[in-house]
C-alpha cells in the first residue's frame, strides 16, 4: 500500500511528459539526473529495454527490437516507446532504427561508469558545520513547520512556501472568515506518508516555477542531484547558478536542504533529500517515532502524543472524547468517518495512517500478520466506505421494442464499443452511455450501420430470412393450440406406432451386426495375440543365449 | 519489486590466460562492475553480492567484512564498491596455487544460497512497514561466516512459508537471483555438490542465469535449464557487458521479455563411482544413482541387483 504511486514514478513521469522536448536535453548534460529519471520514473520494461540498447554499438532496427518481448505485451512496448521517445530517451531515425538519444546515452554510461561525479569540492565549513543530529532536527522542525501551517498554525514565516502552497490547491482561500484555509487535497495530502508529500510539493514547485518562467530543466536537473547526494557531507554553492540557488533557497526553507546564509558556500542534503530517492531514508527514523496509536477493537484510539498536527490529523476521521496533558483519546465514528469521506479522503488513506502509526506493541498482536490495525475496525471502515458509494449515476439514452431480428446485433455493436449500461434481452431494451465512442466517432448508427450492411449481401438476406420467420413462429403458435385436440386423440395411436417401429428397428440390427463384429474381432485378437507372444519369446531367448 | 542479485565470478587463473591473450580481467572485471551497476540503479532497494570462485576456495568479494556502506548512501559510493570488488578480485586471483583444481563453483553457489536464504528470511521478519533493503543490509553478516549448503537444504522447508506470507503482507518482497559468469569447462569432481546446489535452488525458486565464456559448461547448462534461468554464450570477453545486459534479467518486469532459448542443453551426468562423465551408464532401479560399470549392488542404497531375468 505505501507509497504505491511515487513507486512507480508514475506522478513524476506525468509531469515530465508535459513538458518541452528541448528541457531533457539540456538536464541530461547532469549524470545524476539522467540516472534519477531512469530510477525513479521508468516502468520496468523501460528500464529493461534500455539497458540492452544502452552499450550497442549502433542503432537496431524496430522490427528486431520487437522480438525482444513476447507478443501478448507487444502493446505495452508500443506505449513505452512513445514515452521513452517523448522523454528523449530513445530516438527513433527515420528509416525505424531505435537507439538511445546521444545525450541521455552519454549521461547514464557517466552515471553507471562512475565518471560523472562533481569534482569541485566545497570549502570547509570551519565552524560552522552541520552534524548529522543537528540536520535531521533542522529537517524534522521545517517540514512540520509547513504542515503545522496547514492545519491552522502561524508557525510560518517564509512567504515563498505559503504561496507555494497555495498554488498547489493544498490551500485555498476562504471567504468567510476572509484567509487561507486548508482545502480538501491538502487533508489528503496531510494523510500520506512523508515521501509521497515531499514528491507532490516538489512537482507542484517545480510546475510553479515553470509557469513563473524559471528555467525548468535547471530546477529538475538540481532535484535529481539533491537526491542523489549523501546525507552528511556539503556540497559546493559555486558551481550552482541562478535558478538552481533559487530552489535552494526554497528547499532549504522547507527543509529538504541546509543552507545556513545566503552567502554560505556549502549546503548539506537533509535526509528529507534522500527520501525523494528511496523510502528507507525515513523508515528507521519513522518507526521510532511514531508509534504513538494504540487503537482498541471498540474503534477507541489512544493517541500518546503533544503535537498539534497529529491531533489535528486525527480529528480528521476520528471523534474526539477527551484530551490529557500528553494523550487524547478519540472514537472512530460512522459520522466522523463519513465526515472525513465528504472531503475526499478515502478509507485507503485513513487504513494507511493507522498502519503506520501504530505503537510498537500494536505490531505484536497475532492479527497483525497482515495490518496492525484490529481488523474489525479496518473492515469496519471500509464497510462505511462502501456506503457512500452504493448508489451511482450514470447518464445514458434508453432504446426500446428494438426488432427481435437485429437487437442481438446490436447489442453486440453496443457492447464492442463498451457504451452498454444495461441491456434486457426479453423486452429487448438497451441503455446507451451517453458519452461514448460512439458519438464521439460520429458514429450515427442508425444510419451508417444499416448502410454498410446492406451492401452486404449476407447481412440482406439473413434480415429478411429472419424477418420471415418470426412471422412463420407466430403462425405456428396460433394453429398449435388450434389442434391440440387433435394431437390428444391421436395419441395412443402415435405411442403404438413408433413403439413398433423400433421395436423391429433394434432387433435386425443387433441380431445381424452383432454376431457380425464378434467373430471379426476373434479373428483380429487371436492373430495379434500368437504374434506377440512369439516375437517376445523369440527376443527374450536370443538375448540371454 | 526489489531484487537481491548475487553473482559468482569464475576466477580461475589458468583458464583467463587460456582464454584469450587480449583479455585481461581487469577488464572483464570493469564490464562487470559497470553491469553491476546498472543492476542496483534500476530499483532503488537493489541489492547485490559478489562472490569470487578461484580452485579450492571461494569468498565473498562484495560486501566485504570490513566496509558495509549504509543503503542511504549506496548511490554514491558505485565507485567505492567497484575498487572493493577490484581489489578482492585480484587479490583472490593472484594468490591461489592449485590451478590443476577446477573453481569451487559448489562451494560458492552454496555461499549464495545461503545469502540468499538469510536475506529473504530477515526480510519476512522485519515489521511491515519497512521496506527490503534496510532489512537486507542491517540483517547483513560477513560473508565469511556462511554455512555450507547442507543448512541451507535443510531450512529449506520454512522458507517458502515464510516467503509466502511476506508477500501477502507487504508490497515489497525480494526476488533473488544468482548470476554466474564461468570460464571453466565442467569438472567431474565438482559435479554432485553443484548439481545438490542447484536442485535446493530449484527448490527455493532462485534461477540461475549463466554467461559462459570459453567452453561450454553442461553443469551450468543444467542449472539454467533446470531452474528456469538463462544461458548465454559469449564468444570474446569484449561482448561480455552486451551479453550480461541482454541476457541477464535485471527487473521484476521479466516476464514479458522474450528469454533467449536454449539450444541444446548437454544432459551428461557423472558416474557415483569413478565420476566419470558418461552418455550411457548403469542406473539403479531404486535409488537412481549413475554408474559407469556393472555392479553386484548399488553403493548408495545397497540394493542388491540379480543377474537372472524376470526374477
Amino acid at each position: 500500500m505505501e507509497d504505491t504511486t511515487i513507486q512507480d514514478g508514475a506522478d513524476v513521469r506525468a509531469f515530465l511528459l508535459t513538458l518541452p522536448d528541448s528541457t531533457f536535453l539540456r538536464m541530461y548534460k547532469h549524470a545524476h539526473a539522467c540516472l534519477g529519471l531512469f530510477q525513479l520514473c521508468l516502468d520496468g520494461l523501460s528500464k529493461q529495454m534500455v539497458l540492452r540498447l544502452l552499450y550497442l554499438p549502433s542503432a537496431l532496427s524496430k522490427a528486431i527490437v520487437s522480438t525482444w518481448i513476447v507478443p501478448e505485451q507487444a502493446r505495452l512496448w508500443t506505449e513505452s516507446l512513445e514515452q521513452l521517445q517523448k522523454l528523449q530517451i530513445l530516438a527513433v531515425s527515420g528509416d525505424g532504427a531505435v537507439a538511445v538519444a546521444q545525450p541521455f546515452k552519454n549521461g547514464l554510461i557517466a552515471a553507471l561508469q562512475g565518471t560523472g561525479k562533481e569534482r569541485c569540492q566545497a570549502p570547509d565549513p570551519g565552524k560552522h558545520a552541520a552534524s548529522k543530529d543537528f540536520l535531521q532536527q533542522y529537517a524534522d522542525e521545517k517540514w512540520e513547520d509547513v504542515l503545522d501551517y496547514m492545519v491552522g498554525s502561524d508557525s510560518l514565516e517564509e512567504d515563498t512556501v505559503k504561496q507555494a502552497l497555495y498554488q498547489s490547491h493544498l490551500m485555498t482561500w476562504r471567504e468567510d472568515v476572509q484567509d487561507f484555509d486548508i482545502s480538501s487535497l491538502g487533508f489528503q495530502f496531510l494523510l500520506q506518508d512523508r515521501r509521497t508529500q515531499l514528491w507532490f510539493y516538489v512537482i507542484k514547485f517545480l510546475q510553479t516555477c515553470q509557469n513563473e518562467g524559471i528555467d525548468i530543466e535547471d530546477a529538475l536537473g538540481f532535484v535529481f542531484r539533491v537526491a542523489y547526494t549523501t546525507f552528511g557531507n556539503y556540497y559546493p554553492t559555486e558551481v550552482l547558478n541562478k535558478t538552481e540557488h533559487l530552489v535552494l533557497r526554497h528547499f532549504s526553507k522547507i527543509g529538504l536542504c541546509y543552507h545556513r546564509k545566503k552567502k554560505s558556500k556549502q549546503y548539506y542534503p537533509t535526509r528529507l533529500a534522500l527520501a525523494l530517492r528511496t523510502s528507507s531514508a525515513l523508515v528507521a527514523k519513522d518507526a521510532m517515532r511514531c508509534g504513538f496509536l494504540v487503537i482498541e477493537t471498540n474503534f477507541r484510539i489512544y493517541a500518546y502524543t503533544k503535537s498539534d498536527l497529529k491531533i489535528s490529523l486525527l480529528k480528521l476521521f476520528a471523534k474526539p472524547l477527551y484530551k490529557l496533558p500528553t494523550m487524547l483519546v478519540a472514537s472512530i465514528t460512522r459520522s466522523s468517518v463519513r465526515q472525513a469521506m465528504a472531503q475526499g479522503i478515502t478509507a485507503r488513506q485513513i487504513l494507511h495512517f493507522l498502519k503506520v502509526h501504530c505503537s510498537s506493541r500494536m505490531r505484536h498482536q497475532p492479527h497483525s500478520v497482515f495490518s496492525p490495525v484490529p481488523p474489525t475496525v479496518s473492515d469496519q471502515i471500509l464497510l462505511w466506505e462502501q456506503e457512500t458509494s452504493r448508489l451511482s449515476k450514470t447518464e445514458g439514452v434508453l432504446f426500446r421494442h428494438l426488432p427481435k431480428p437485429i437487437f442481438p446485433k446490436l447489442l453486440a455493436f453496443v457492447k464492442e464499443r463498451q457504451a452498454c449500461i444495461w441491456y434486457d434481452e426479453t423486452k429487448r431494451a438497451i441503455i446507451q452511455n451517453n458519452n461514448n465512442n460512439i458519438n464521439n466517432n460520429n458514429y450515427n448508427y442508425n444510419n451508417n450501420y444499416y448502410n454498410n450492411n446492406y451492401n452486404n449481401n449476407y447481412y440482406y438476406n439473413n434480415y429478411y430470412y429472419y424477418y420471415y420467420y418470426y412471422y412463420y413462429y407466430y403462425y405456428y403458435y396460433y394453429y398449435y393450440y388450434y389442434y391440440y385436440y387433435y394431437y390428444y386423440y391421436y395419441y395412443y395411436y402415435y405411442y403404438y406406432y413408433y413403439y413398433y417401429y423400433y421395436y423391429y428397428y433394434y432387433y435386425y440390427y443387433y441380431y445381424y451386426y452383432y454376431y457380425y463384429y464378434y467373430y471379426y474381432y476373434y479373428y483380429y485378437y487371436y492373430y495379434y495375440y500368437y504374434y506377440y507372444y512369439y516375437y517376445y519369446y523369440y527376443n527374450y531367448n536370443k538375448v540371454r543365449g | 519489486m526489489s531484487s537481491l542479485f548475487v553473482l559468482i565470478v569464475d576466477l580461475h587463473p589458468a583458464r583467463w590466460k587460456q582464454l584469450s591473450e587480449d583479455a585481461s580481467l581487469d577488464e572483464a572485471m570493469n564490464q562487470i562492475c559497470v553491469f553491476l551497476n546498472a543492476q542496483l540503479s534500476v530499483h532503488v532497494s537493489n541489492t547485490i553480492a559478489v562472490i569470487g570462485a578461484a580452485p579450492k576456495k571461494s569468498m565473498f568479494l562484495y560486501p566485504s567484512a570490513v566496509k558495509m556502506p549504509s543503503p542511504d548512501d549506496r548511490q554514491e559510493l558505485f565507485s567505492e564498491m567497484n575498487a572493493t570488488i577490484l581489489a578482492n578480485a585480484t587479490k583472490l586471483f593472484n594468490e591461489q596455487s592449485g590451478e590443476r583444481h577446477p573453481s569451487d563453483l559448489a562451494g560458492a553457489l552454496s555461499k549464495a544460497l545461503c545469502f540468499i536464504n538469510r536475506t529473504v528470511r530477515g526480510t519476512s521478519l522485519q515489521p511491515q512497514h519497512t521496506t527490503a533493503s534496510s532489512s537486507v543490509t542491517s540483517r547483513f553478516i560477513a560473508g565469511d561466516k556462511a554455512t555450507p549448503a547442507s543448512s541451507s537444504s535443510s531450512s529449506s522447508s520454512s522458507a517458502p512459508k515464510a516467503a509466502g506470507r511476506d508477500r501477502v503482507s507487504s508490497g515489497a518482497r525480494v526476488t533473488p537471483r544468482i548470476g554466474v559468469v564461468s570460464v571453466s569447462p565442467d569438472s567431474s569432481v565438482e559435479y554432485f555438490a553443484a548439481m545438490n546446489c542447484i536442485f535446493a535452488a530449484q527448490k527455493n525458486d532462485v534461477p540461475i542465469d549463466v554467461c559462459a565464456m570459453g567452453e561450454e559448461a553442461a553443469i551450468l547448462q543444467q542449472a539454467a535449464h533446470l531452474t528456469n534461468g538463462t544461458y548465454v554464450k559469449v564468444h570474446h570477453p569484449s561482448q561480455l557487458l552486451q551479453s550480461l545486459m541482454m541476457g541477464f534479467v535485471t527487473s521484476s518486469d521479466a516476464h514479458v521479455l522474450v528469454r533467449p532459448v536454449q539450444r541444446r542443453i548437454n544432459f551428461d551426468a557423472s558416474c557415483f563411482c569413478h565420476g566419470r562423465t558418461v552418455d550411457i551408464g548403469y542406473v539403479c532401479t531404486v535409488c537412481l544413482s549413475v554408474y559407469c560399470e556393472r555392479l553386484a549392488s548399488c553403493r548408495i542404497c545397497g540394493a542388491e541387483f540379480s543377474d537372472k531375468p524376470g526374477a
